[in-house]
C-alpha cells in the first residue's frame, strides 16, 4: 500500500493538480471543536488541555482518571455553549438529548469508553451558508448542510517515546468538552472546503465557544472524500488547513487513477480510513477491521432536557453573527471594503492577541458614532477606517499594547476628536500620527492622564498648524534645505524647469522639518521665490 | 379473577403519556382463609426450569470460535480458553436468547427502563447560568477537582515524571 | 447498644474471620475509634454500633478490592458518601467485607480472597449467598450490629435469607451510589443487613439522603412528594404474585412462607392473588442488561492508572491490556464476554434494546399492581391494586459448599436461577426486604413495596419479626 502511495505522490507532484470534469468530487467534513468552558464536561476540573507541557495530569479529577466509584455530572456551561452553536448553525435542537458510551480500549481513554451522543444527539440538521461575496468561493451561494451536532468527551494525549518503546499518557485533555459536527457531503471543490473551515472557525471564535485553533488541536477536521459516488474514504490526522486541502487533492487524484485503471474492485482501498503523511495519504484501517464500538445508552447520566425558553434566552444573548456584521460594515454609513470589514469582524488565531474582534469592532463603531456626530454633513467614512484599522492597530502591534488599555487613555470620544482635528486641518496628518503614537506609547510605559487631554498635548508639543507664518522664518528654513542639497544638478533642474518634480522633493523636506505644520503650498511658493523659478 | 379497572380520573401531577393503561396485570381475588392461601401457594402456574429448557432447545448452536475470539478481543481479554468461553457463552445465550423470542410492545420508550424521573423539569436559562456561576466555589478538592490537589499518578504501578505509562508504541493498529 | 457489648464483639472478630472469611480487610484502628467515641459525651445516632462495609464501596483509609485481583491493594483517595454519613453518625467500621468479585455471583464463592462461609452452619461449610457474602456472614456471626451491602439482582436479599437476617434493598436512588463501584448501575443499590429492625431503620434514616455527586440520586423535590404520599395504615392489601410460586420448593421454605402469610393475616392484613406476567421474563432481561453494563463499567480496569498491573506487558495477541485484564476471575470474564455479545452491533437491537422495552413493560405492570402512585413513572396507582407483594426470597436452602461448586461450572445459567425471586424488583427499582421467618434458620420471605414506599415497607416487615 505504501508503495502505491509513493507512486501516486510522485505522479501528482509532476502533473500538478486540477479537477477532471468526468470525475466529480464529493466531500464531507467531521469537525471536533473543543469548547472553552471553565471546567471539564463531566467534572469540575479546570479545562486547560495545554497545561501538559509542564504539568501533566494536573487538571485531573478522580472522575477524569476513572477512579472506581466516581460518577459523571454534566457541566451546564457546555449546554449553553452547545446551544449557541446550534442556534448559529440553524440546527434543530433536541430538547431531550441523551448520552451514550462508545467503547474501545486505548491508553488515552481512561474509562475504556468515551461518553458521547450517538442515538440522540444534541442537535440535528442546520447549515452554514457560504457566499461568493464574502467567502471567496466561485458560486454566488453555497449552502453546506449539517447532519448533526453532538457533545462528547475529548481523550487524553499520548506522547510516543520511540527509543523506549513506550508512550507517556497525559490526561489533562481527558473529559474536556467537544462538539462533533458532521456535514453532509456537500463540498464539490477545495475553495468551498477552505471557506467553510475559515467560516466555521471564525464563527466559534466570534461566539466565544472555542479558540478554534487547528494548530493546537482545539479544532480537528476529518474529511471524507468520494469520487463519482464510489465508497468514501475518511481522511484523519490533518493538522492544518493546508494539509486538509493537500490531502483532499491527493486523495481525489488517487481515487481518480484507481477508477481510471479499473482497480477500484481490487483495492478495498475505498471505504477505508487514511492518514496524511505530509505528502501522501496512507491507509490506517479498512472496513473489515473497523472496531465495533458497542454504543450503549449511559446508564446513569440523565438526559439533557432543555426548556424552549432556555434556547430563546441563549439566542437573545448572542452577538450578531459574522455575516451580518460584515454586510453591515460594507454598507451605509460605513462602506468598508470586504478586506477592512474582515479585519474588524473576523478573528485571527487567539494567541497573544492584543484585542478581541468584539472589542475592536465596538471601538470602531463607537468612534464612528462619535465622529459622525461631530462631523455632521462633512462625514468622511474613510477617516475612522484608516485611522483605526491602519494607524491604531499598527501602533498597538508595534507597542504590544492591548486595545483595552489604549482605550482607557484614549476612548472613542477622544479618537473622534482627533479625527476632527485632522479633518479640519487643525493639525496635519503627520502630527496626528505623531500624537497618536505618543499617547499610546505613554499609555504603555506608564502614567498618562486618563483620559487624555488632546488640546493640552497639542499645545505642549506645539503641533498646531501654523496659521500665521513669519515669512522670514520660512525663508530661513528653505535656505537651510537648499544648502543641504549636495547635488547642484537638482537645483539647476528646478530652475531650468527640466526637473519640475524635484521641487516636490524640496517641499517634502520642508514638510518633514515643520512636521507638517506649514502647508505645502507655502513652501512651494517660498522655494520658487528663493530660486527665482520662472515657470 | 377480574381485570384491573383502568382509572378514568386523571391524577394531579401526571402527564398521561408517561404510563401505560392497558395491562395484563390481574389483582385478586382475595384469599379469605389460610386454606385458600395454602391452596394457591401450592399450585404454581409455571416452572422456571421448564421455561429455561424451552429456550435452550430452541437455540442449541454454541457461538463459533471466530465469534468468541472477536468477543474476547472486544473484552480486552487474551485469546485463551476459547473452547471454555464457547461452551459457557453457548449456555448463557440459550437463556438470553429468550429475550429475542418474546413479544414486546414496540411503542414503549426504552429510555423509560431507567429508574429515574420520567418527566423531570426542563433546564431553563436562569438555572443553567446560575449553576455556571457557582462552579468556581463548588470545585471539590475531595474528588480531585482542584488542579494539583492530589498525586494523580501516585496510584499507578508505573509512572514517569507525572505521566502514566503505556508499555507500547503509539500508532499500533487497534482492531 | 452498649460500649461494653461492642468491645466484646470486637474481641471475637479474628476468630470469626478465620472460620468464615467474612472480611477482606480488618480496620486496625477500630478499637481505638470505639474507645474515643465512648469517651465522647455527645452521643450520635449510631454511637457504639459496629458495622462492616462491602468491599466494593470506596474507603479512604483502608483498601478497596472489589474481591478482585485487579484491585487487590488499591486504596481509594476518597470515601463513598455512605461511608461519610455512617462515620458522621458515629458508627465504627470493623472492616471491608468479602464479596463475589465486583458483585458478580450469588454464592459468595467467586472472590480473590476465597469463599465466605455461612455462620448458620458452623459444622459444615455452607454457601452464604452473594454477592454481599461477607456483609451477611459477619452480621450473622454477631461481630457486627449491621453491615452495608449492595444489591443489583438480589445480592443483599439472597445472602440475608441464607443467613436469617433482615436484608433491606431500598428503592433505587434513595441511598447515594457515589463511591459504590459499579457493576450494573441502572440497578446497583446500597442495602442494609442487621438482626434488628430498629437498627435497619436508623441506618436507613442516616443514609436516605440526596447526593448531588450521584446523578441517579432521588431529587429533594421527589423526596418531599414521597413524604406526602406515605400514610401508614393498619391493614394492608398484600398480594402473592403467582409468577413467584415454584414447584420443588423445599418444604421447610414452603411452610416458612405459609407461616409468614398466616402471621400477616392474623394481624389484620388481606392476602390477594396477583399476576404480573412480565415477571416471568425477569431473568433473561436481567442477564441481558446487567452483563452489558458490567462489560462497560469494567472496561476501565487496564492497570494503567491504578490497581494491579501485569509485570511485563500491556498487550497480548494484539489486544491492548489483555495481560492485566486476564487477572479477572472466570465468572467476571464470562459476564464481560456475555455483556459484549449483547452490546455488539448485530445483537444490540435484538437483545439490549428489546430487554430495555421488556423492562419498561415490567415497571408498568408493577405500577398497575400497586395502589401507591409511582412518583417516577407518573402512575397514579391502581385503586383496586395491592399495597405490597410477598414471596419467598430464595427457591432453595443454602447448599453445602461441596455441592455448589460443580454446578456452577457445568451450567453457568443454573446458579442464575437463584435470583428468580429477586431480579424483578431490581429491574423496577422497588424497595424489597428479606425477613427471616424462623430464628436462625435460612428461611426468608421477601416483602416488596411500590417505588419510594420504603418506610411503610419497613413497618410492615417489622410485624413479621
Amino acid at each position: 500500500m505504501l508503495q502505491l502511495a509513493r507512486s501516486f505522490g510522485s505522479r501528482i507532484a509532476k502533473k500538478g493538480f486540477h479537477f477532471l470534469p468526468d470525475f466529480k468530487l464529493k466531500c464531507g467534513l467531521e469537525i471536533h471543536t473543543q469548547l472553552s468552558t471553565q471546567n471539564k464536561l463531566f467534572s469540575l476540573s479546570t479545562n486547560d488541555p495545554f497545561a501538559s507541557a509542564s504539568l501533566p495530569n494536573h487538571h485531573t479529577s478522580f472522575f477524569d482518571v476513572s477512579l472506581p466509584g466516581t460518577q459523571p455530572t454534566l457541566n451546564p456551561e457546555v449546554v449553553l455553549l452547545a446551544t449557541k452553536l446550534a442556534v448559529a448553525l440553524n440546527s434543530r435542537i433536541n430538547m431531550n438529548s441523551r448520552f451514550d458510551r462508545k467503547h474501545y480500549f486505548y491508553a488515552d481513554q481512561p474509562m475504556g469508553y468515551q461518553i458521547t451522543q450517538h442515538y440522540s444527539p444534541f442537535a440535528k440538521g442546520g447549515f452554514l451558508e457560504l457566499s461568493g461575496s464574502l467567502d471567496t468561493i466561485d458560486e454566488d451561494f453555497k449552502r453546506i448542510e449539517l447532519v448533526q451536532l453532538q457533545i462528547e468527551q475529548d481523550t487524553g494525549k499520548s506522547v510516543y517515546r520511540g527509543s523506549e518503546g513506550r508512550s507517556l499518557i497525559d490526561l489533562n485533555r481527558s473529559n474536556v468538552p467537544l462538539i462533533e459536527m458532521v456535514t453532509q457531503p456537500n463540498f464539490t471543490d477545495l475553495k468551498q472546503v477552505r471557506a467553510f473551515i475559515k467560516k466555521y472557525q471564525n464563527l466559534v471564535r466570534h461566539l466565544g465557544i472555542s479558540t478554534g485553533d487547528l494548530e493546537t488541536g482545539a479544532m480537528r477536521v476529518d474529511v471524507n472524500v468520494s469520487v463519482n459516488e464510489h465508497p468514501r474514504v475518511e481522511l484523519k490526522n490533518l493538522p492544518n488547513t493546508s494539509s486538509i486541502l493537500s490531502a483532499v487533492k491527493y486523495e481525489y487524484q488517487r481515487q481518480v487513477e484507481l477508477i481510471q485503471s479499473g482497480e477500484t474492485d481490487r483495492y478495498s482501498g475505498f471505504s477505508e480510513t487514511r492518514g496524511w503523511t505530509g505528502s501522501s495519504t496512507v491507509k490506517l484501517r479498512s472496513k473489515e477491521t473497523t472496531i465495533d464500538y458497542r454504543y450503549m445508552p449511559d446508564p446513569e447520566l440523565p438526559s439533557v432536557k432543555l426548556s424552549p425558553s432556555a434556547v430563546q434566552s441563549v439566542a437573545q444573548s448572542m452577538p450578531e453573527l459574522p455575516d451580518a456584521v460584515l454586510r453591515g460594515l460594507m454598507s451605509e454609513p460605513y462602506n468598508l471594503t470586504l478586506k477592512d470589514a474582515k479585519i474588524l469582524a473576523i478573528k485571527g488565531n487567539g494567541h497573544d492577541q492584543l484585542y478581541t474582534q468584539t472589542d475592536l469592532l465596538k471601538f470602531y463603531l463607537d468612534t464612528f458614532n462619535c465622529y459622525s456626530e461631530l462631523s455632521g454633513q462633512r462625514l468622511n467614512p474613510k477617516l475612522p477606517t484608516n485611522w483605526i484599522i491602519h494607524e491604531l492597530l499598527g501602533n498597538l502591534n508595534r507597542l504590544q499594547l492591548t486595545l483595552a488599555k489604549a482605550a482607557e487613555a484614549f476612548p472613542p470620544q477622544k479618537f473622534a476628536e482627533l479625527l476632527m482635528l485632522i479633518q479640519d486641518d487643525k493639525i496635519s496628518k503627520a502630527s496626528g500620527k505623531l500624537l497618536l503614537f505618543h499617547i499610546l506609547d505613554e499609555t504603555n510605559t506608564s502614567s498618562l492622564a486618563q483620559p487624555v487631554d488632546l488640546g493640552a498635548l497639542i499645545e505642549s508639543f506645539d503641533l498646531n498648524t501654523i496659521e500665521k507664518i513669519d515669512m522670514n522664518e520660512l525663508k530661513e528654513i528653505c535656505i537651510g534645505i537648499i544648502d543641504e542639497i549636495s547635488d547642484p544638478k537638482l537645483i539647476e533642474g528646478i530652475v531650468s524647469g527640466k526637473k519640475k518634480n524635484s521641487l516636490k522633493f524640496l517641499v517634502g523636506q520642508g514638510m518633514r522639518m515643520s512636521q507638517g505644520r506649514i502647508k505645502p503650498y507655502l513652501f512651494e511658493q517660498a522655494f520658487k521665490d528663493l530660486l527665482e523659478v520662472k515657470w | 379473577m377480574s381485570k384491573v379497572l383502568t382509572r378514568s380520573t386523571p391524577v394531579w401531577w401526571l402527564p398521561r403519556k408517561f404510563y401505560s393503561q392497558k395491562t395484563r396485570v390481574i389483582v385478586g381475588p382475595r384469599l379469605k382463609s389460610l386454606a385458600e392461601i395454602k391452596d394457591y401457594v401450592g399450585k404454581p402456574t409455571w416452572s422456571v426450569e421448564e421455561y429455561l429448557q424451552t429456550s435452550s432447545t430452541s437455540k442449541a448452536q454454541p457461538p463459533s470460535r471466530k465469534d468468541v475470539e472477536k468477543l474476547l478481543k472486544l473484552s480486552g481479554l487474551p485469546n485463551e480458553n476459547v473452547e471454555v468461553f464457547q461452551a459457557t457463552l453457548g449456555k448463557q445465550l440459550a437463556f438470553i436468547n429468550k429475550v429475542q423470542s418474546l413479544p414486546v410492545d414496540e411503542s414503549l420508550d426504552p429510555s423509560h427502563a431507567r429508574i429515574i424521573d420520567r418527566n423531570p423539569e426542563a433546564l431553563d436559562y436562569e438555572s443553567l447560568s446560575h449553576s455556571v456561576g457557582q462552579q468556581e466555589a463548588q470545585k471539590d478538592k475531595e474528588i480531585g477537582e482542584v488542579g494539583g490537589s492530589w498525586d494523580s499518578t501516585g496510584l499507578a504501578a508505573i509512572s514517569e515524571n507525572g505521566f502514566y505509562v503505556l508499555r507500547e508504541g503509539l500508532l499500533k493498529n487497534r482492531k | 447498644m452498649s460500649f461494653k457489648a461492642a468491645i466484646s464483639r470486637l474481641d471475637r472478630v479474628s476468630k470469626i474471620q478465620k472460620q468464615y472469611n467474612a472480611f477482606t480487610y480488618l480496620n486496625p484502628n477500630c478499637k481505638e475509634l470505639l474507645v474515643k467515641d465512648g469517651l465522647c459525651n455527645t452521643k450520635k445516632p449510631l454511637t457504639n454500633l459496629l458495622y462492616g462495609i462491602k468491599d466494593n464501596i470506596a474507603t479512604r483509609n483502608i483498601p478497596t478490592s472489589c474481591g478482585s485481583k485487579l484491585l487487590q491493594s488499591y486504596k481509594s483517595p476518597f470515601d463513598a458518601t455512605v461511608v461519610k454519613l455512617l462515620e458522621n453518625a458515629g458508627a465504627v467500621s470493623v472492616g471491608k467485607t468479602n464479596l463475589d468479585e465486583f458483585g458478580m455471583g450469588s454464592g459468595g464463592l467467586f472472590s480473590h480472597f476465597g469463599p465466605t462461609k455461612n455462620p448458620l452452619f458452623p459444622s459444615q461449610d455452607t454457601v452464604v449467598g452473594g454477592s454481599s457474602s461477607g456483609s451477611a456472614a459477619a452480621v450473622a456471626a454477631d461481630v457486627l450490629d449491621f453491615s452495608i451491602g449492595t444489591d443489583t439482582g438480589g445480592s443483599v436479599r439472597l445472602p440475608a435469607a441464607y443467613t436469617s437476617l433482615i436484608g433491606f434493598k431500598p428503592s433505587y436512588g434513595r441511598i447515594s451510589r457515589f463511591g459504590v463501584i459499579a457493576y450494573a448501575q441502572s440497578m446497583d443499590t446500597v442495602g442494609i443487613f442487621s438482626k434488628s429492625m430498629s437498627v435497619v431503620k436508623s441506618v436507613f434514616g442516616i443514609l436516605d439522603k440526596y447526593d448531588k455527586k450521584d446523578p441517579t440520586s432521588l431529587s429533594e423535590g421527589l423526596r418531599g412528594k414521597l413524604k406526602q404520599l406515605s400514610t401508614p395504615k393498619s391493614s394492608y392489601k398484600i398480594g402473592i404474585p403467582q409468577e413467584l410460586l415454584q414447584d420443588n420448593i423445599p418444604s421447610e421454605l414452603q411452610s416458612g412462607f405459609l407461616l409468614a402469610l398466616e402471621k400477616l393475616e392474623a394481624s389484620g392484613h388481606e392476602i390477594y392473588c396477583v399476576s404480573i406476567p412480565q415477571m416471568i421474563n425477569s431473568l433473561p432481561i436481567y442477564y441481558t442488561l446487567a452483563p452489558a453494563e458490567a462489560a462497560s463499567n469494567l472496561a476501565r480496569y487496564d492497570g494503567l492508572r491504578y490497581g494491579y498491573r501485569d509485570d511485563t506487558a500491556d498487550s497480548k495477541d494484539d489486544t491492548l491490556f489483555a495481560p492485566t485484564r486476564s487477572a479477572f476471575g472466570n465468572e467476571v470474564k464470562s459476564r464481560i464476554v456475555l455483556g459484549n455479545y449483547n452490546l455488539c452491533s448485530e445483537s444490540f437491537d435484538n437483545h439490549y434494546i428489546k430487554a430495555q422495552r421488556l423492562r419498561v413493560d415490567l415497571i408498568n405492570e408493577f405500577d398497575n399492581a400497586f395502589t401507591h402512585p409511582n412518583i417516577l413513572t407518573g402512575s397514579p396507582g391502581n385503586q383496586n391494586g395491592v399495597d405490597f407483594l410477598i414471596s419467598l426470597s430464595t427457591i432453595n436452602l443454602p447448599p453445602a459448599l461441596s455441592n455448589y461448586g460443580p454446578d456452577c461450572t457445568s451450567d453457568p445459567t443454573n446458579p442464575y436461577i437463584n435470583d428468580i425471586f429477586t431480579t424483578p424488583m431490581s429491574l423496577a427499582g422497588l424497595p424489597a426486604i428479606n425477613v427471616p421467618v424462623v430464628k436462625s434458620k435460612p428461611i426468608g420471605v421477601q416483602l416488596v413495596g411500590q417505588y419510594g414506599d420504603d418506610s411503610r415497607l419497613l413497618d410492615l416487615a417489622a410485624e413479621l419479626l
